[in-house]
């Protein structure tokens, strides 16, 4: 491998890891606020991507709108279940576990019902299939684009939950809700505002994975949320910073994996679930070494 | 309980189990139309997938999405090990069977119990690292078991066949061989969770804690029930594998996983009672929601299917199951004789229908 | 030979220190309080020698042995039992049920003994079942046997609970609090039964309380810490008068008991 085509494995790595951090924020949080893994949080990457593209194609949204329209529709049904399913079954722990994988299920049959079951082309903006040449190597515009935007979209993260009122309570709720429960804290509007921002960023990376990949199917959540999980898991779930960290670095490990071993394409997705294995067995609290929150004794 | 009514009971439920059996061998060999055989048969699978569950997900408290992948892994080792050497040699086609398997040929008893082993062996190796921080990455970790074993059938063509899967599987669990399997699972399940095990599952399920600081090892039962969980999980993909005749990775998509959660929660967390009516209620229901998702012709309008309306369907059920009847169609009461019996009596006395712990099997 | 012995032990959350050098020395037999101020340290006390939380530094010794980092469940397979201060009673199991999980550790048959009821497992399951009643019936408990846990009265929850830790067959109990939320009556009551531990099983405890009354009236010998460091030892009329200890109970209102 030549290191041209090493720096081009580099920018694609980082730009699929890009994609996977932005899953990956969406499990930390919750987990961090509620300790409940979101069984459908991969669906709902699934349908902002989904009901973005199909606005536009099928009713010819421009794509400004169809995707404000398709990240503020998913945000509204995460709320909506929310407040409807996961708070009602806040204090029965496998009820409310179990009722996310139901809502999963739900999600991807009414994507396969009221849009379509294939897998359909995103639209997007001519510029972004612009090559682009540095010495010999080519890529396409849309790679450093979504490190781009990905990256303004931890700055913003990171501001929020560091430097808001909203952001520092969110914290503050994941450190011991009881606590601030007594201090006045509005405990579900917090945990309301978690989802949307979770369910934000997903989209966000369905987008962005809309735009870089040519189809977007009604089951792309299940392995991709997956990949999401194990970014959160090699970060160390619970740490944000974590999160965004070990997206980047499971994507750019898949990448790598691809590059110098073309033949292992087909299994990359077994070498993630191994590398998460590795990770649960050595360093269960990730890169970031997150304590998990020992339960009061 | 008696000891005049224990005996009775036993006695009872010999005999049941007798006429039903019996009478599910004369339908076998009636001109009944295979189809309802069929569905029968799936009914009796899909008591073993409930009941394995039931174990995890009802005693011990833990979800695992994995369920599919451990089915797949047993129906793949009964059809490995149960097919002819001369149908391997022309049925691989992408490669050659390995060495390792191509001569194999084993009766299907003993393919069945290796099915057996073989998922509990995964589970092990799945269980280990996902329960070490507690259960709660337990359900993404098998669910990513379920989606990597499928990669690995297709990407090992000489030991799976690729996405080809595998044909002609000898058909050897006819209906009554599957129920009586499925019996004796139930059974052996039923007597685990009424003994000190299962108390100790309950125990942990309610308070990890307070379990701990009596002394029992939370990691080990925890593990141990997930293995003992995959152990079943093989069984039943072992018959269904002998049952289809064909499988291939597709064959183990997570409709196997959601089958098998929608079966213990509308059945009741710990009732076997209300897993055997669930997984007849789910059986039929998915063959005949069938017709939703084909198109339907009435007069000169032709009504497209609506793919994915079972689980559809199934989602909404297991939601409301789960927000207004938490319970499901049973909770944790069990059929006894002794509830029957009462039925019969006068009303003054009337023992409830629970026998729960230390009831008799 | 002291039966628990807790040499040097420090905890250390981040930068706080939340017990430092603890030390203690407690003989077969003896009933030993610790008391404190609110957030003095105790329950980290707990949690460090019965394996929740390993200690920064120092180290547990338990019947000769070291204790120090091993697992909850296997320190109380060495004899020494914890009850909790905020209840982990099974609520939705019975009494018997809560009861016979606390003999596990004597129980010795196999799965496969279970699934087969071998005699074995038949014996086991009976012995389990005379012991725990007997031990119910003993502590005054046995008129609740088929009751569910949670349902039961308060006061007897908080006996039940050290009646199945009992059931463990422990040479030592650490008593987290047991009499707190209780009215004077079930105070007066948990007083007796503790004492009735002493007399009738000759366990040692090691208890917390916030109580006073319920220290003073139980415990011949009291540690008394306060931010994590030890301030006092003595027995009750030595530690009335400690100079130490009256200030760091300044100001802390003594009637917990409601």
């Amino acid at each position: 491998m030549t290191i041209s085509s090493f720096f081009q494995f580099v920018v694609l790595g980082l730009s699929l890891g890009a994609m996977y951090a932005l899953i990956s924020i969406g499990y930390t949080i919750i987990y961090g606020i509620i300790k409940l893994i979101n069984l459908a949080h991969g669906d709902f990457f699934m349908l902002a991507g989904f009901t973005a593209m199909w606005a536009a194609i099928a009713y010819g949204v421009p794509l400004a709108l169809a995707l404000i329209l398709g990240l503020s529709f998913t945000i509204a049904v995460v709320l909506i279940v929310n407040r409807f399913i996961y708070r009602p079954l806040r204090a029965y722990k496998m009820a409310a576990f179990t009722s996310t994988f139901a809502v999963s299920m739900v999600i991807q049959a009414s994507v396969i019902i009221f849009m379509t079951a294939r897998a359909k082309g995103f639209p997007h903006p001519a510029f972004l299939d612009t090559p682009i040449k540095i010495g010999n190597i080519v890529i396409p515009m849309v790679t450093p684009f979504i490190i781009v935007i990905a990256l303004l979209l931890f700055a913003i993260l990171t501001f929020l939950v560091n430097n808001t009122k909203i952001g520092t309570a969110m914290r503050a709720v994941s450190q011991d809700m009881e606590m601030v429960t007594l201090m006045g804290v509005d405990v579900e509007r917090v945990i309301a505002f978690a989802f949307a921002l979770s369910v934000a960023y997903a989209g966000a990376g369905a987008i962005l994975w809309g735009m870089r990949y040519p189809a977007f199917d009604p089951f792309i959540g299940v392995v991709t949320g997956l990949k999401g999980f194990i970014g959160a898991v090699i970060g160390g779930i619970g740490s944000i910073p974590g999160a965004m960290v070990g997206g980047f670095v499971l994507g750019f490990l898949e990448i790598m994996l691809i590059g110098f071993f073309p033949e292992y394409t087909n299994i990359r997705d077994i070498f993630s679930y191994v590398l998460m294995i590795l990770f649960l067995l050595l360093r269960p609290g990730g890169i970031f070494n997150v304590k998990v929150r020992e339960e009061k004794v | 309980m008696e000891n005049k009514n224990k005996a009775r009971n036993n006695f009872l439920t010999i005999v049941a189990v007798i006429i039903v059996i019996g009478a599910l061998y004369l339908f076998q060999n009636s001109s009944i139309d295979r189809y309802y055989i069929r569905i029968l048969q799936y009914w009796g699978i899909y008591v073993i997938f409930g009941a394995s569950f039931q174990l995890l997900y009802g005693y011990t408290g833990l979800l695992s999405l994995g369920h599919a992948g451990l089915i797949a892994v047993g129906s793949y080792t009964v059809a490995i090990l149960t097919l002819e050497p001369s149908v391997k040699a022309i049925s691989y086609l992408l490669r050659p069977p390995s060495p390792l398997i191509a001569n194999v040929q084993i009766p299907f008893f003993p393919a069945l119990i290796l099915a057996g082993i073989f998922s509990a062996f995964f589970g092990l190796l799945v269980a280990t690292p996902a329960l070490r921080l507690g259960g709660d990455y337990l359900a993404m970790v098998t669910l990513g078991f379920a989606e990597v074993i499928r990669l690995l059938f297709v990407n090992l063509p000489a030991l799976f066949n690729g996405s080809m899967g595998l044909r002609s599987i000898p058909q050897s669990a006819n209906l009554v061989i599957t129920w009586l399997i499925a019996i004796l699972c139930v059974f052996v399940l039923k007597r685990l969770e009424t003994s000190n095990y299962g108390r100790n599952l309950l125990a942990i399920n309610e308070d990890e804690i307070g379990a701990e600081a009596l002394g029992i090892s939370v990691f080990k039962y925890k593990v141990s029930s997930f293995v003992i969980s995959s152990f079943f999980a093989g069984i039943g993909g072992g018959l269904m594998a002998s049952m289809l005749g064909t499988i291939d990775p597709n064959t183990f998509k997570s409709t196997l996983t959601n089958a098998a959660i929608t079966i213990v929660v509308l059945g009741g967390m710990r009732s076997m009672t209300g897993v055997i009516i669930s997984s007849g209620i789910y059986t039929i229901m998915s063959e005949y929601l069938r017709v939703v998702e084909s198109p339907i012709v009435l007069g000169s309008f032709k009504f497209p299917g609506i793919p994915g309306a079972r689980v559809l369907i199934f989602g909404f059920m297991l939601l409301f199951i789960i927000l207004f009847m938490r319970n499901g169609i049973l909770g944790d009461k069990e059929f006894s004789w002794d509830w029957l019996f009462s039925l019969f009596k006068r009303r003054d006395r009337k023992p409830s229908i629970v026998e729960t712990k230390g009831g008799e099997q | 030979m002291s039966l628990l012995d807790a040499k040097d032990l420090t905890m250390r959350f981040g930068g706080l220190v939340s017990v430092a050098n603890f030390n203690a020395a407690i003989e077969p037999g003896e009933i030993v309080g610790l008391i404190g101020p609110n957030g003095a340290g105790k329950s980290t006390v707990f949690n460090m020698v019965c394996g929740f939380y390993k200690p920064t530094q120092g180290r547990v010794f338990f019947d000769g042995k070291d204790i120090t980092g091993m697992k909850p469940n296997n320190i109380v397979e060495m004899g020494l039992t914890r009850v909790f201060q905020n209840g982990r009673l099974f609520k939705k199991m019975n009494v018997i049920e809560n009861m016979l999980v606390g003999r596990q550790r004597h129980f010795k048959a196999s799965l496969l003994d279970s699934i087969l009821r071998t005699p074995t497992y038949q014996q086991n399951e009976k012995l389990a079942y005379e012991k725990s009643i007997n031990l119910l019936e003993k502590l005054d408990l046995i008129n609740y046997i088929h009751e569910e846990a949670g349902k039961l009265p308060f006061g007897i929850q908080r006996k039940l609970e050290v009646a199945r830790a009992m059931s463990t067959k422990p040479k030592m109990l650490l008593l987290d609090e047991p009499a707190t939320g209780l009215n004077v009556e079930e105070s007066n009551d948990m007083i007796h039964f503790i004492t009735q531990l002493r007399d009738e099983f000759n366990i040692t405890i090691l208890l917390i309380e916030h109580s006073m009354r319920v220290v003073m009236s139980i415990c011949p010998r009291i540690i008394v810490i306060d931010h994590g460091e030890t301030i006092a030892e003595g027995n009750p009329d030595e530690i009335r008068e400690n100079q130490k200890v009256f200030e760091a109970y300044l100001g802390v209102d003594d009637n917990v008991e409601n």
